[in-house]
């Protein structure tokens, strides 16, 4: 089964061009412009990865973690901005994001990196679990 | 349709899900007796809590929508914000039967919600409960703590107003009980540990969360009386000053929380008296208690499959075969050898004991106690109560009794059945009861006991006994019985369990099942129970089931014969009452009943074992007893319908091991397992009661 990559960004531009790279990669993919719309795709899919920018209209990237820490602790964030504060790179630290990729784009292999490590992540887990399961004996 | 990345990690969620509910309602029906209790509302939280985070995980969005909502309305009451009312009880228990419901959904591959209208009211229900309710309550409570704190001040201060405010104050604090400032910790130190507990907040300066903490710590300054508690109070501003600026974390939050438990300490040591405030300060190092915690009193367990032990139960079975074995073994042996055969034997009899232990050991670890299984008539007999004029006590015995697995199921519903039953039919209305004489309360007495053969339930109420009118109209309306049939009252009662007559009337109801006692009754005589009744017009109604305390398994205790061509056939020994030999004489021939023997003064109709297998038809009785002796036979007593079984020879009663027969088609279900016997031999077994209802009938 792909995993659901969900894309957060104000810019049209970024959202399609990213949107298309994962697909080709594998993923399935769903695009948000803000945060607000973004949690409104998050309560009706299961997403298992968010790739937010941080300063949006309505509602930002650092608002829109924090919701997901508190709603949805098991899907992973990476965050991306191209005006970096340290403030803000603290807080997606504190709310668990698995990675800031700074802005401009130019290079893709990070974000891919983060993203092949979060896959790693979820299937290593997916994996354990099931290991759990089956670990309990079955009759035949 | 939701996918799933794996099927069986999500029905093993499902299914730990479903087990927790059974608490959550058992909390929610003592949150309901003791409204207040916020230890009880945590004991709910947590697994509703938990749900949720995990529910998104294996994308049940509704679910984890709903639980959603439902902690919400929690945590409202958690902070007070909320009143639990009955309504609100009665919301979430409602919720809980849904989402037990969209659980169960999609353990059966279904989605979530089949009505989305429905799910939606839901939801839109309880949202509105959490936006009343917060009116009345917002304003008032943080209001009235900003003007204890004002006045305080102004007390404090040289100004003229100080005469004012504090009469002003004392006014204040006459008025509002509460607010005293004896209760000083419970109104302002607890919630603010509270917010300094909860974990994952906003952490920045300037939100709510952050303002709700500072506000606490205002008002707290009036307590701070003292050099010592201004000291601390000062250090607890600094520091949360300090962390405001780089953020609040749990390490910030951790530092305040152990300066307002000191405050905590010396305030609360202060206002045990004035002589004990002197010297507080030797005090201070004088530990108290914090809240209690629920106490943890289930010992540490593991959970293991049903499955797994059901298997371990099948080798541990296994070894009766190999014991069996053995003896047969040991008897030929003693033929050859008999200081080895009684070596032998000793040693098989250690075997055996060991054998024995370990059985009973797999069969005590299948146990779980039955508070589960019995509270589940607490909620139905609520939920009854409450739709009708009925006030009934619900006594519950034997919670603590350790029942069998198997059993936890095979009584679930006859219990859901027996209970409804009393509640709805028994107890009376509450003005009837008054008018009969009747306390107005109605008892209802869940009782599970075991005496050294039995496990009995019982299910008694003081109502007004069974309507034995009823139930015969019932019957002659479903044609059971015919309208000039004379009945007496137990056969009336036995109509109770013909399919249709008690068959409940909604789906709706809280077990969800509109399962008859017909059903419940084959269900508890499978497992070789009885189900009774007996009821006194006014005096009220009992109904029992006796169920065997050894569960039936595999490992059955049969009576073994031999066919005319040799075979050897288990019968279960329940049912054989004798064996016994008859002369060929003695046995008659009827009209319409065939062959008979007379037996204790009762006709048994008379059936050879070959004839049913089919092994041999239609062949005249003699022809199977050439010399005019005496015949064998087995007296087996079928309730209704005793026969006398002809056979060959009797070989002996032998506990076995049954197994099922696969691909074997033999008529129908004519066997239902084979055992292997200690000579090697296979014996098929017969089921009894496939037999007596399909080849038996005359």
């Amino acid at each position: 089964m792909a995993y659901k990559l969900l894309i957060v960004d104000d810019e049209k531009e970024i959202r399609d061009s990213l949107a298309i790279r994962y697909k080709l990669k594998g993923f399935e993919t769903l695009k948000a412009e803000n945060g607000k719309e973004a949690l409104r795709i998050l309560s009706e899919e299961k997403i298992n990865i968010v790739l937010s920018d941080i300063i949006m209209p309505v509602m930002d990237g650092v608002k829109l973690i924090r919701e997901i820490r508190n709603e949805y602790p098991m899907v992973k964030v990476i965050m991306m901005t191209g005006y970096v504060t340290l403030e803000n790179a603290l807080a997606c630290y504190r709310y668990g994001a698995h990675d800031v990729i700074f802005k401009p784009l130019a290079d893709l292999k990070e974000l891919d990196n983060s993203i092949l490590e979060i896959k790693d992540f979820l299937l290593r887990w997916q994996n354990k679990l099931s290991t759990l399961v089956n670990m309990k004996p079955k009759s035949e | 349709m939701i996918e799933y990345e794996n099927r069986e990690v999500v029905n093993e969620f499902l299914e730990e899900t479903l087990s927790g509910f059974d608490i959550v309602v058992n909390a929610l029906l003592e949150l309901e007796k003791e409204p207040g209790s916020v230890d009880i509302i945590n004991t709910i939280f947590r697994p509703i809590h938990s749900l949720k985070g995990n529910s998104a995980y294996f994308g049940l969005m509704k679910v984890k929508k709903l639980t959603h909502h439902v902690e919400n309305l929690l945590d409202n009451a958690r902070k007070g914000k909320l009143q639990i009312t009955e309504d609100i009880i009665n919301l979430l228990l409602a919720s809980m039967d849904y989402l037990r419901e969209m659980i169960q959904r999609v353990e059966q591959d279904e989605d979530e919600v089949d009505d989305e209208d429905k799910y939606i009211r839901f939801i839109k229900e309880i949202e509105r409960i959490i936006v009343d309710e917060e009116q009345p309550y917002a304003i008032s409570e943080s209001e009235k703590n900003k003007l204890l704190v004002f006045l305080k001040s102004m007390s404090e201060t040289e100004s003229e107003f100080n005469q004012t405010a504090r009469d002003l104050m004392n006014i204040f604090i006459k008025e509002n009980p509460g607010k005293s400032s004896i209760n000083a910790e419970l109104t302002e130190i607890e919630p603010l540990l509270e917010l300094l507990t909860k974990p994952f907040q906003e952490y920045e300066a300037d939100t709510e969360e952050s303002n709700a903490i500072k506000e606490k710590m205002d008002s707290l300054m009036m307590y701070c009386t003292n050099e010592n508690t201004q000291g601390i109070y000062n250090e607890l501003m600094e520091t949360f000053e300090a962390f405001l600026g780089i953020g609040l974390d749990e390490v910030g939050q951790e530092i305040l929380k152990d300066k307002v438990l000191e405050l905590k300490k010396i305030i609360g040591n202060g206002k045990k008296g004035p002589e004990r405030a002197a010297d507080s300060k030797s005090d201070v190092t004088e530990p108290k208690l914090e809240k209690t915690k629920l106490p943890s009193s289930e010992l540490s367990t593991i959970r293991i499959n049903e499955n797994s032990l059901d298997e371990f139960l099948n080798y541990v079975a296994e070894l009766l075969s190999v014991e069996e074995l053995f003896g047969y073994m040991s008897r030929d042996l003693a033929n050859y050898d008999l200081t080895l055969s009684s070596n032998f034997k000793r040693n098989l009899e250690d075997f055996s004991r060991i054998s024995t232990n370990l059985r009973n050991g797999i069969m005590e670890v299948r146990k779980v106690k039955a508070a589960n299984l019995l509270q589940k008539g607490q909620r139905i007999v609520r939920d009854i109560a409450k739709n009708s004029d009925k006030k009934i006590n619900v006594v519950i015995e034997g919670e603590d009794l350790k029942i069998d697995k198997s059993y936890v199921e095979l009584l679930d519903s006859p219990l859901v059945h027996m209970v409804r039953n009393a509640a709805d039919h028994g107890i009376e209305p509450t003005d009837e009861r008054i008018k009969a004489g009747k306390n107005a309360e109605g008892t209802i007495n869940i009782r599970l006991c075991e005496d050294d053969k039995n496990l009995v339930l019982e299910i008694i109420d003081d109502g007004a006994g069974l309507d034995l009118e009823r139930i015969r109209l019932k019957a002659i309306e479903k044609g059971i019985i015919s309208e000039k049939q004379p009945l007496e009252e137990k056969d009336i009662i036995e109509l109770l369990f013909k399919s249709g007559v008690s068959t409940a009337k909604e789906i709706t109801d809280v077990s969800g099942r509109g399962v008859g006692m017909d059903v419940v009754k084959t269900a508890i005589e499978s497992a070789n129970g009885k189900i009774s009744v007996k009821s006194v017009k006014t005096k009220g109604a009992v109904f029992s089931v006796i169920l065997p305390r050894n569960v039936s398994t595999q490992i059955n205790d049969v009576y073994l014969v031999k066919s005319f061509s040799d075979e050897i056939y288990a019968l279960p020994l329940k049912m054989i009452e004798e064996a016994f030999t008859i002369d060929f004489n003695d046995i008659f021939s009827i009209k319409d009943k065939g062959n008979v023997v007379s037996r204790r003064g009762k006709l048994l109709s008379v059936f050879v074992l070959d004839e049913i297998l089919e092994i041999k038809k239609n062949m005249p009785l003699k022809n199977y007893y050439h010399s005019q002796g005496r015949v064998p036979f087995v007296y087996v007593n079928y309730p209704e319908n005793p026969i006398a079984l002809c056979i060959k020879e009797v070989v002996g009663v032998q506990t076995i091991v049954i197994k099922g027969i696969e691909n074997v088609e033999v008529k129908g279900n004519l066997f239902d397992g084979a055992a292997t016997l200690g000579d090697g031999k296979i014996a098929l077994k017969i089921n009894m009661d496939w037999m007596m209802e399909n080849v038996c009938k005359r």
